[in-house]
């Protein structure tokens, strides 16, 4: 029984730690974008393909960049952003994300803010068409292509528990029933859950 | 079986006697009506009775975890913000055109009610839908203009077509329609909200009859139950799919039910009584989604297995009558509400299997060999075998797929956690995999012995992967792997939950439930952060 105890409070405490960790973080923003439209359905791409185009101005603790494909499962998206000859920062999203009409990618911290950036995305095999939001440009040999919609997350202003209040109220603007205190009695039906199952666990394991 | 042919106690005392002075055509009718009305009071107190004693025999833990799943689909039901779930606008307008005229829906267009149409546009669904970059609606004129538009009065009956969801049998709705007139003088949000409600006690049902099931699979074991419960009621992707408006929720509960009712027959013959309920929960089970095709040959030949394998006449002695004749019935009252259906469609000049009928036809149409069809369904959930084409090339469906958006995949299928968070989730369930592994070659012996039933399970879970990937190959040019959802894989909660309580049970009798307990609260995070991605995403 001693041993069940045991259990349960480990699992509860690192619950309760990995909840304290995730709330205490702020969330990542918007900092800055390279400028390009995200019109709808450009074009498609099958993948296995490498493309590069201007990243322009890459703000300072850049950890995410938000880039305008969509599937509805989608391949595996490289990222890499140089400035001159030095990588600035890379990452990889693994293959299998979406639905979704973005796919971010999360990259090394950049340490200081870039300009005149350049970023390259490497799709990888696809199952499906990808759909590409962004703009048609033709490049100086006459031929056409296509410019993704890049935007650059990092972390804003405040944690998550900092703007608790916000967001309860946010969830009872287009919500029945409305007002704040739906999403605070969602918070003690959710303790209410984490009771009733310790106690069933510690009377029924044994 | 006693439910035929005998007589209670409680009927003696009103049956007319032969010595009656008054023995007039009159007072003998008199006494008959009388007499047949004291024989279904005793019929009922009989059932009535015999439904108490069944509930009493129901541990409170199962009760427990049927309340935890309750709470935690109400939760999602607040959490996740209106009609931003797979579909949910297409269930609504089919539940709405229902409850509004009394009419199944006539098409497969979208044509929901001026009422759900200016609600959608002021919610801004669509730009909200598949974007995690935007959040719901704030600014006081897109709410005041939501007020206004929710106060105003507007018609509710659309022109008949409900969408995607239209080629969905009528069961769901019919009982979706209960929250929504009850909900019928609030607003539309009002109503939706009470319809995902119902939902929520569909998914208490559903954490209780996947106890039940755990209890019949495992008797054994009596800690593992609540383990397998518990998982199940945590089980996030229960708690969301529970908390919108969406037939699959009455799915799970009817495919658990059937589940718990089949190890029940496995264990104690296929009676009577067992005949009706597994018959009647088929039948309800074709009359609630349609994905129940899938799993409805599984069943099948349980039903012939259990025939074949009979009835005891003492428990625990040996088998000695064949149940042909429930079997009969079984399949009988199953197959009832199909073809009441098909009768109906047949008099009213309409498609045999009326709006499913262009499903099957495009079924029926597409040019692909047999041979093509399974090496897409295997590779559909499994990893590519040496000579097998590649349909999924730079993909591994098995992890990247389903083991990813079993960890989280909420909202309209766009609300995903971190990277890092499924490679680490592969670790706890690796550990689970392992220890289940470990249990199950330890109670070898015992599963040789279970073998028919076994494969009646494995049987229902071919089935329903076959059904889904087949969709997902006929849809494949159009949506591509898009059917990859774990939602239409939940009706076999009942067996996760048997293999969780396993995994739990392969860490050995004195580190068992340990390993149940710390099991628990894996569940039970997955579930709280799966609630808090969902709030980030829509709210933050």
């Amino acid at each position: 029984m001693l041993r069940v105890r045991l259990g349960l409070a480990a699992g509860l405490v690192a619950t309760a730690v990995a909840l304290v960790m995730v709330l205490s973080r702020p969330p990542l923003v918007v900092a800055g974008s390279n400028n390009v439209a995200a019109n709808f359905a450009i074009t498609f791409t099958q993948g296995n393909e490498r493309a590069c185009q201007p990243g322009g101005t890459v703000p300072r603790g850049t950890e995410a960049i938000r880039v305008s494909l969509s599937p509805n499962i989608g391949p595996r998206v490289a990222l890499r952003l140089t400035s001159g000859s030095t990588v600035l920062t890379e990452g990889t999203r693994a293959a299998g994300w979406g639905v979704d009409e973005t796919v971010t990618v999360p990259v090394k911290r950049v340490a200081r803010t870039a300009t005149d950036t350049r970023v390259c995305t490497t799709i990888g095999p696809t199952v499906e068409g990808v759909q590409v939001n962004g703009e048609t440009v033709r490049e100086p040999s006459g031929r056409s292509t296509y410019r993704l919609r890049m935007e650059y997350l990092r972390p804003g202003d405040g944690s998550w528990l900092s703007r608790a209040s916000s967001i309860a109220s946010r969830m009872g603007l287009a919500h029945a029933p409305t007002g704040a205190w739906p999403a605070y009695l969602a918070i003690v039906a959710m303790i209410a859950v984490c009771v009733i199952a310790s106690r069933l666990v510690l009377r029924e394991l044994r | 079986m006693n439910a035929r042919g005998s007589s209670s106690p409680a009927d003696t005392p009103t049956r007319p006697s032969s010595e009656s002075p008054s023995t007039g055509p009159s007072r003998a009718a008199a006494d008959t009506t009388e007499a047949q009305a004291a024989s279904a009071r005793g019929r009922f107190a009989r059932v009535r009775g015999a439904s108490r004693a069944t509930l009493r025999g129901i541990p409170r833990a199962a009760w427990g975890c049927a309340l935890i799943a309750v709470i935690s689909a109400a939760c999602w039901s607040i959490i996740t913000p209106p009609f931003q779930a797979p579909d949910e606008p297409a269930h609504f307008t089919y539940a709405q055109y229902l409850a509004e005229t009394g009419r199944l829906p006539t098409s497969h267009a979208d044509q929901y009610s001026p009422e759900e149409t200016a609600v959608l546009v002021d919610l801004q669904q669509s730009a909200l839908r598949w974007h995690p970059e935007v959040r719901t609606i704030s600014s006081p004129a897109a709410v005041g203009k939501l007020r206004r538009d929710l106060g105003a009065g507007l018609p509710r009956v659309g022109g008949g077509g409900a969408g995607v969801a239209s080629s969905q049998p009528p069961l769901y709705y019919a009982l979706a329609t209960i929250p929504y007139r009850l909900g019928s003088g609030g607003s539309l949000l009002d109503r939706l909200e009470l319809m995902r409600l119902m939902g929520a006690l569909l998914a208490g049902l559903t954490a209780l009859f996947t106890f039940l099931f755990v209890r019949e699979s495992l008797p054994g074991v009596p800690w593992a139950w609540t383990v397998g419960g518990l998982a199940a009621a945590l089980m996030p992707l229960l708690g969301f799919t529970s908390g919108f408006v969406t037939p699959d929720a009455m799915l799970y509960a009817v495919c658990a039910a059937l589940f718990c009712s089949l190890a029940r027959a496995f264990r104690h013959g296929l009676t009577w009584r067992g005949a009706i309920v597994l018959g009647a929960l088929i039948g309800i089970g074709f009359l609630t989604k349609v994905n129940f095709i899938g799993l409805a040959p599984g069943v099948m030949l349980g039903l012939v297995v259990l025939a074949f394998r009979g009835v005891r006449d003492t428990p625990g002695g040996p088998r000695v009558r064949r149940s042909f004749g429930p079997m009969a019935l079984a399949i009988g009252i199953a197959m009832s509400p199909i073809c009441v259906y098909v009768l109906f469609n047949l008099v009213n000049g309409d498609p045999t299997f009326g709006l499913v009928s262009g499903a099957i036809d495009g079924v029926s149409q597409k040019e692909s060999s047999i041979v093509a069809e399974i090496v897409y369904i295997w590779e559909f959930y499994l990893p590519r075998l040496p000579g097998m084409t590649d349909n999924f090339p730079g993909l591994s469906t098995i992890h990247q797929v389903w083991f990813n958006r079993t960890v989280g995949l909420y909202g309209w299928l766009d609300t995903t956690f971190p990277p890092w968070v499924y490679t680490f989730a592969l670790f706890p369930a690796g550990l689970m995999a392992a220890l289940a592994l470990r249990s199950l070659i330890v109670c070898r012996s015992a599963l040789l012995r279970r073998m028919p039933e076994l494969l009646v399970y494995l049987a229902i879970c071919l089935g329903l992967m076959a059904l889904i990937g087949g969709d997902s190959k006929l849809a494949s040019t159009s949506e591509g792997a898009g059917y990859a959802q774990p939602r239409y894989l939940m009706p076999l909660l009942p067996l996760a939950a048997a293999m969780v309580a396993l995994a739990a049970r392969g860490a050995g009798r004195r580190w068992g439930p340990v390993a149940g307990a710390l099991i628990v609260t894996v569940f039970l995070a997955q579930e709280i952060f799966g609630q808090l991605l969902t709030v980030a995403r829509f709210y933050g």
